[in-house]
């Protein structure tokens, strides 16, 4: 209790409420706007942060991450377009209901389902935390690289439909983290005699590439959408009371996003897949799930925003990122010399509470600014997209010119701009690269680094708790090629 | 195997993705180094390679499930009409590395204003109000990254030939 009281006084700094301010705001402003969203906005935002103190740099990043999703709700209930891609799913029960003049319910419930679910999530790991810290020390290398193989193989098959792209793309990551000297026996890998790749790809570079630079430049080639001013119809006290009616929904819906949200790998997308399948089978009017359901938007909303808080214990406990912007943030705890991992719940815990009551008064504001300001966000929505592109592709070279002030990187990013271009046009996964990039890295030194204990291979998997994620590794596999056998001879049988 | 509807252009991109990971293969005892009497685990050349050998892999089955769907429903002309269609960035490229390359001569404000307001006119928004807005946003952009959160951008050779107390406030603030 001392630890979590102390931790309050950072909030006795102005700095700080300016960070969680700019955070909050930005995000919500940033998810709104269709075409943007939080992973570019985080990859633009990065390199000025190294500059700043730990907790405010990280705190801008969290506001951000924490509050986009709120924001990417208003146009895919309004104009049936997801701010940002986790928002998919709200687009089906919110755009219906904007068709039958409800749109202002639709919004005040998916605002409520948001708050409940970040709120929920918070208060989860704040309880959570003491548990974790005991489990944390317990790890040891060959539980870490268990757990990363854990994340990349959720990654893996966590994209439906495109698992084999997905492991080609995982496997890319790991070996473009592999370029440039190795640190054992210092000797270049795949540096083909060329001075610029010494150093290797610097991952914020990539990110920023295959992020923010690909996003300007399919926004450069596109044409503008012609989006009408969306008006807001229906009472807002409507929506909060239809929200307390399913509150249930929204309490799983939360429960759901906390445990994907930790599950390195898994994230938004399958926690608000189950809620609303659990939504929709504990429904008295399942036939309404996608015409317009208040528990549809509910439980994808509440299941959403309860992850990025969840998602940050595996980073924090582990130094294990599960998704794209967890991994930007682990950059940012190297370059303040924060190593993310058990040692940091040992003795910087009051750090660890302070990022968790951070992301509590986000929600709060977040919260506030959308009922007071909604009216006033609806015309970002209409800010031509050929010109969001001009504006990201000038705050790309702020990211990646302020690392080194290299025209290499630049170069560097531009490549990996044109070739994000090229898998998000063909509808290719971005994130398994940068996990790839990331979690390979850390797995080749865990790797390393249990040859001491190492007889056999049967020494990664004997003790209990890298047995365990062995054993879920399996388990998660076995499932995946039961479920694709029997979509295989279904198809067959049909054909 | 699963299989997702086509999307044209795949089988290029399957096609420069075999040619990419056979280059590394073939490069793989080139590019990395083999100590004798080195553990395995040690050696420098086992991570890559696992990398390469399991690109390699999915590469393949890849390759495999594009080339059925491709039989079924791709055509040639729309696969080159797409690989077009990947060269249409490239224009922006080259002023994104103009204006990286301008920077560093013309100080971070100019080069920005010029790349707002070229790129507006490009984009086809030629309305006096678009393009305030353009100069507003770069201008905005300039304040916010260099004068206020002080991030480190090289000054611009122009700025030497200012008179002695601007050259220092832009080399400072712009």
């Amino acid at each position: 209790m001392d630890v979590i009281l102390s931790s309050f006084e950072i909030f006795l700094r102005w700095d700080v409420w300016v960070a969680i301010l700019i955070g909050s705001v930005g995000g919500v402003i940033i998810g709104a706007i269709p075409g943007v969203g939080p992973a570019v906005a985080i990859a633009i935002l990065l390199p000025a942060t190294y500059s700043m103190d730990p907790i405010i740099g990280i705190t801008v990043l969290l506001g951000i991450y924490g509050s986009a999703m709120y924001g990417g709700a208003i146009p895919a209930i309004l104009i049936n377009t997801p701010g940002t891609p986790v928002n998919a799913l709200t687009t089906y029960d919110g755009y219906s209901m904007t068709k039958d003049n409800k749109a202002r319910r639709a919004i005040t419930l998916a605002y409520w389902s948001s708050f409940t679910g970040g709120i929920f999530s918070i208060i989860a790991l704040i309880f959570m935390t003491s548990l974790i810290a005991k489990v944390a020390p317990l790890f040891g290398s060959r539980d870490i690289l268990m757990a990363a193989l854990l994340g990349l193989v959720l990654v893996v098959i966590s994209h439906r439909k495109q698992t084999v792209i997905a492991g080609m793309l995982v496997f890319f990551g790991m070996f473009i983290s592999t370029v440039g000297m190795e640190s054992v026996k210092y000797t270049k890998r795949f540096t083909f005699d060329q001075s610029w790749l010494l150093s290797g790809f610097d991952l914020i570079t990539v990110l920023l590439g295959l992020f923010a630079v690909s996003q300007a430049l399919i926004l450069l080639t596109g044409n503008d959408k012609k989006v009408p001013m969306p008006s807001l119809k229906g009472g807002k006290h409507e929506g909060f009371f239809g929200f307390i009616k399913y509150k249930t929904v929204a309490i799983i819906s939360s429960c759901m996003g906390v445990i994907m949200g930790i599950i390195p790998g898994v994230g938004e997308f399958l926690a608000q897949f189950f809620s609303y399948n659990i939504a929709r089978g504990i429904s008295k009017k399942p036939e309404r799930f996608g015409k317009g359901a208040p528990e549809g938007i509910i439980a994808a909303e509440a299941a959403n925003n309860a992850v990025p808080a969840a998602a940050m214990i595996p980073l924090l406990a582990l130094g294990i990122p599960g998704e794209a912007l967890t991994a930007m943030m682990l950059s940012v705890f190297y370059v303040h010399s924060i190593i993310p991992g058990p040692d940091l719940f040992e003795n910087h815990i009051d750090f660890v509470y302070g990022l968790y009551e951070s992301l509590f008064i986000i929600n709060i504001i977040v919260m506030i600014f959308l009922l007071v300001a909604t009216k006033s966000l609806l015309r970002i929505i209409q800010i031509p997209q050929r010109f969001l592109g001009i504006t990201i592709l000038g705050l790309s070279f702020v990211g990646v010119y302020t690392l080194r002030n290299s025209f290499v990187d630049c170069i560097m990013c531009a490549f990996f701009g044109i070739f994000g271009y090229v898998l998000k046009k063909l509808d290719l996964p971005i994130v398994p690269i940068i996990l790839g990039m990331v979690l390979g890295t850390i797995m080749e030194q865990k790797f390393r680094a249990s040859q001491a204990r190492i007889d056999n291979l049967f020494n990664y998997i004997d003790r209990p708790i890298s047995g365990t994620i062995f054993a879920i590794i399996v388990i998660a596999l076995s499932i995946h090629f039961w479920v694709v056998w029997r979509q295989y001879k279904k198809k067959k049988l049909i054909d | 195997m699963e299989k997702k509807e086509y999307q044209t252009g795949n089988l290029v991109f399957v096609i420069i993705m075999l040619l990419f990971v056979s280059v590394l293969l073939i490069s793989i005892p080139y590019q990395t180094k083999w100590f004798d009497n080195v553990p395995l685990v040690k050696q420098p050349r086992l991570w890559p390679t696992f990398c390469i050998v399991g690109m390699t892999i999915f590469s393949v089955f890849y390759s495999f499930q594009i080339w059925q769907n491709y039989k079924i429903k791709g055509k040639i002309q729309s696969e080159l009409k797409e690989l077009q269609s990947w060269v249409k960035p490239f224009e922006f490229v080259v002023y994104f590395l103009l204006y990286v390359w301008l920077v560093p001569l013309a100080g971070y404000l100019l080069s920005t204003l010029l790349f707002f307001f070229l790129l507006t006119i490009r984009e086809g928004y030629r309305t006096l109000s678009m393009l305030l807005i353009s100069l507003a946003t770069g201008f905005g952009i300039v304040v916010a990254f260099k004068s206020l959160l002080k991030v480190k951008i090289s000054s611009g050779a122009i700025y030497e030939y200012l008179p002695d107390g601007w050259s220092t406030f832009f080399m400072i603030y712009f």
